[in-house]
């Protein structure tokens, strides 16, 4: 019985050792022009990223936590090239970015893009695709006003790629530049500022610095998120410069935002807070207009300014 | 068996798409057009031939206990040996046939002629009935093809797999009257009943005066 079965499995280990063989064999002499035969797809477009490169040899295997890489090709000499893809607004954006062994990305070539005509598509024209070549593997990158979910989608394709990069190259990227610049807010409703509205002064002055007629306040203000009793929410801290002779705004800066990420910090954006320079509350008739989809945050700053001029 | 009934056997009376019903998966989702039928058909020929003969020369020395799974070694062997040399110089037809070069390793024509023609015959004759099983299926994929092609487009064409370059193309039905439902699978199904029905009613007609001269 014992020796039936080593025989059996004998038999079985041959048959597929020969098998291993054969199929190693083949793969030899295949391999090479399957690699070939991947590159000569892609390679009109790699050649218009890295003109002076003739040898494309494809990375197997890679790392990508996001799935938006689907091949990378080694440019020999010259750098990297990521074929990349996110969905767009209708339809999936399909892009070839090249980045050099300088870590600047040298290339954009969008393949796939059949978004909204006038919004979306704009991402395939020479503003952005120029917005973008240039830039350093931890830059910002700015998105396009008015087609933030194309451009968000091939701003965040074109991140995975530099991920990968930095990664492979060891460059540290501190977040800074990994950072969507935000795109500029709609304003929504007016609110009147003026004396009366100085009764609204719920701000925590927390810091005064007087400089001659400039006075810098550092101000806490409840924004949505401890106004709605969050767990560990903290208010948010602006720094309001006043000219106490005049009693106008001079600047207004946020230092801490606490708010909703993504919508609550649409405030830091210069549309917003440069209404409030030169504002004074003896002009009965001067009013701010509040970031839309972000009211609640707006009215913390706009609290924050109050308690300062108010005094 | 005489060498010309051993090779018409799998055209007709036990062809293996219409009058056996094996291996229908790849048949009906690969007969789309006539050129994806060929290139199917050819890497079917070539596993189903190697295999039977393969399989047909080993018959004596593998244990019968063991038999299924060094079928299928074997099958699988050569199917990704196929699949590697289409996807080397044949990559277009590779990209269209997609999961379906895989999928003949389960392709039941080509286990069950293993293991009910070669496992019993000699090595020329599982050569032969490999080679006209596989003309059978070829057939099969390719009247349905042709049908369903000619149905959805209105053209029929066929292209070299090696260079891309058309062999020809030929517009039958104007593209105002095609019916792009034979283009969907529920198209392969219809016509793939028509087809067998009218097999079963040739195979009856050629039946009936055999009887009455017994």
């Amino acid at each position: 019985m014992n020796k039936k079965v080593v025989q059996l499995t004998l038999f079985l280990a041959i048959i597929a050792s020969i098998s291993g063989g054969l199929l190693s064999f083949v793969n030899s002499f295949t391999a090479p022009i399957i690699n070939e035969n991947a590159i000569a797809a892609e390679k009109v477009t790699l050649q218009l990223i890295f003109p002076n490169t003739e040898e494309f040899v494809p990375v197997a295997e890679f790392e990508d936590e996001t799935g938006a890489i689907l091949a990378i090709f080694e440019a020999k000499g010259a750098g990297y090239a990521y074929k990349v893809s996110r969905m767009g607004y209708a339809n999936p954006i399909v892009m070839m970015v090249g980045i050099s062994n300088d870590a600047k990305i040298v290339g954009l070539q969008v393949l796939e893009l059949a978004d909204t005509p006038g919004y979306g598509m704009k991402v395939g024209e020479p503003a952005f695709i120029n917005s973008v070549i240039g830039k350093g593997t931890t830059d910002g990158l700015d998105l396009i006003s008015g087609s933030t979910v194309s451009s968000t989608a091939a701003v965040t394709a074109i991140n995975a790629a530099r991920t990968h990069f930095n990664n492979l190259k060891g460059i540290d990227d501190d977040g800074s530049g990994g950072v969507i610049t935000p795109p500029t807010p709609e304003l929504g409703e007016t609110i009147a500022l003026n004396s009366e509205t100085a009764t609204l002064v719920t701000g925590n002055i927390i810091d005064t610095v007087v400089n001659g007629d400039e006075t810098v306040y550092t101000v806490e203000s409840n924004g949505y998120r401890v106004a709605e009793g969050y767990e560990g929410a903290k208010p948010n801290v602006f720094k309001v410069t006043v000219n106490t002779a005049t009693k106008t705004v001079v600047s207004l800066e946020v230092l801490e935002m606490n708010d909703t990420v993504g919508i609550g910090d649409k405030v830091e954006h210069e549309v917003f807070l440069s209404q409030f320079v030169g504002l004074s509350l003896e002009d009965e008739n001067s009013s701010v207009d509040v970031v839309s989809g972000s009211t609640r945050t707006s009215i913390s700053a706009i609290r924050a300014v109050v308690t300062t001029i108010g005094k | 068996m005489s060498l010309f009934k051993n090779l018409s056997n799998g055209l007709v009376k036990e062809n293996p798409v219409f009058a056996l019903y094996l291996g229908l998966c790849s048949v009906l989702a690969v007969s789309n057009t006539i050129s994806n039928a060929l290139g199917m058909s050819v890497a079917v020929i070539i596993v189903l031939t190697v295999s039977n003969v393969i399989i047909s020369a080993l018959r004596k020395i593998i244990p019968s206990e063991i038999r299924i799974p060094v079928y299928i070694v074997v099958i699988a062997t050569l199917v990704k040996i196929v699949e590697m040399l289409m996807q080397a110089y044949t990559p277009e037809l590779y990209t269209a046939l997609g999961v379906f070069i895989p999928l003949i390793v389960v392709n039941c024509i080509i286990l069950g002629r293993a293991e009910a023609f070669a496992s019993k015959n000699s090595v020329g004759a599982s050569a032969i009935d490999g080679i006209g099983m596989g003309l059978g299926y070829t057939a099969g994929i390719f009247m349905l093809a042709a049908i369903r092609q000619l149905f959805a487009t209105g053209a029929l064409s066929l292209i070299n797999p090696f260079n891309q370059a058309v062999i020809f193309d030929i517009t039958i039905i104007p593209t105002q009257f095609t019916i792009p439902l034979f283009a969907q699978p529920a198209g392969a199904f219809i016509t793939f009943a028509v087809l067998a029905a009218l097999l079963e009613v040739y195979k009856q007609a050629g039946e009936k005066p055999a009887k009455k001269g017994a």
